[in-house]
């Protein structure tokens, strides 16, 4: 049933999602594109627009996710399934065991439970690397590829514009990806390939 | 008697419906992610109602930050908790996450509509390219944020390699970084704490200054700092 598998597939990515949205993205990369729920040019397409609509990334994907597959009520599962978990575990913290949290070993656990999200993080982004700048699916079969220069112009310039501060503040990813929306217009657009 | 009943009821639910508001405004004016929406929170939570002090939402943030779950849902539902339990903490749930939940069900309608337009599959041609840039960003500021010794880099290319190379679960690689690091840390502490005190040296000293005490000191000061307890220097002579 997809309304139940929807809200068990988003309750296991909120359970062992450790450390913000991004860190989602592993997940979800591996349980929603394998089951075919949205595809991976989908999800990266919608990486984008989350950062440019309200509210966290992990609510935003569980519900466009549930919508797409299985209308509002999807949503509604999926939605919830991704909470849940916060819910019930903050819960107990708040309550019982707060003193616990400030324990220095369970820190120093949760520290290297951040070093295995950076490599998991790391693996994602050398797979959208060669998925959207040379065409590449899998590591294991790279004879499609082709790589897109006009993209790596972009991405270039992209990553140069983001460390560059105005008045002190680094330029905002929403900005970010409006200047690249406008490039891929410009570039892509009227640049014969 | 109850009339005073009635009010007492009626302040409670303008107090849950206050809760409900304040983080409804919170979910829908935070754009990208959890890291923004941080900063709105204390503004309102500190700032405006004082429900928690600064140094509250600090510790919050950092356990928010380290449990499972989506920072800001996180930070949501344990001030909510601190508040009034756990309707207190569904109910500061629900305002954060039914903005993002409507504005999303009407952007994915009209995602669908323009999908096939020709001129807005040239644009997500360009942000693509600025996605795998922000990742790249993220992936960044992960490591900067790791500890820096080998048990940790080794985590780190393990898990790069055992999902980049494989078909496995993040589950089951989450769950066993967890095991393996709880061990180690455990190891680490097991000798740190009998390194110098119980190789049979008669020799003991302070952890906090470290200062040679005699073996009575020692005792004290570890039975104090295990209950949390502070000594005062002054107030020891």
């Amino acid at each position: 049933m997809i309304y139940l598998n929807l809200f068990w597939t988003f309750f296991k990515i909120g359970l062992f999602t450790f450390g913000g949205g991004q860190a989602m993205i592993p997940m979800i990369m591996r349980e929603v594109t394998a089951r075919g729920w949205i595809s991976e040019t989908d999800l990266i397409d919608f990486i984008a627009i989350s950062e440019s609509t309200p509210g966290t990334f992990a609510v935003n994907i569980s519900t466009y996710t549930g919508v797409q597959t299985a209308g509002v009520l999807g949503a509604l599962c999926s939605t919830i399934g991704v909470v849940l978990p916060s819910i019930i575990i903050i819960t107990l913290i708040a309550l019982l065991f707060a003193s616990l949290m400030k324990k220095q070993a369970v820190g120093e656990v949760f520290g290297y439970i951040r070093s295995s999200v950076t490599g998991l993080l790391t693996a994602v982004l050398i797979s959208l690397f060669m998925l959207v700048l040379f065409g590449i699916s899998s590591v294991y079969d790279t004879s499609k590829a082709s790589a897109d220069y006009i993209g790596l112009g972009l991405f270039a310039i992209l990553f140069g514009l983001s460390f560059i501060k105005i008045k002190g503040r680094k330029i905002s990813p929403i900005i970010l990806i409006l200047i690249s929306a406008v490039l891929g217009l410009l570039c892509y657009g009227f640049i014969p390939v | 008697m109850s009339n005073g009943k009635q009010t007492a009821e009626k302040h409670i639910i303008k107090e849950f419906l206050l809760l409900f508001w304040v983080f409804f405004k919170i979910g829908l004016f935070t754009f990208g992610g959890g890291y923004a929406m941080l900063t709105l929170i204390e503004d309102e939570v500190v700032d405006k109602r004082h429900w928690v002090s600064k140094e509250d939402l600090m510790n919050i943030f950092a356990i928010a930050e380290s449990t499972p779950g989506p920072i800001g849902i996180n930070t949501a539902t344990f001030i909510g908790v601190k508040r009034f339990g756990i309707l207190g903490g569904i109910t500061a749930t629900l305002g954060v996450v039914i903005p993002s939940f409507l504005v999303i069900l009407l952007v994915s309608f009209i995602i669908d509509l323009v999908r096939d337009n020709h001129w807005i599959q040239v644009i997500f041609m360009g942000v693509r390219v600025c996605v795998v840039v922000l990742i790249l960003k993220a992936v960044l500021s992960f490591f900067k944020s790791i500890k820096k010794n080998l048990f940790s880099f080794i985590l780190t290319a393990a898990s790069f390699l055992i999902v980049f190379l494989t078909n496995t679960s993040i589950i089951y690689v989450i769950l066993g970084t967890i095991f393996i690091s709880i061990i180690a840390v455990c190891l680490i502490t097991y000798r740190n704490n009998h390194k110098f005190h119980m190789l049979g040296t008669q020799e003991y000293y302070s952890e906090v200054t470290g200062k040679k005490l005699g073996k009575d000191e020692y005792i004290c000061e570890k039975a104090c700092t295990e209950n949390n307890i502070k000594i005062s220097r002054e107030g020891e002579k």
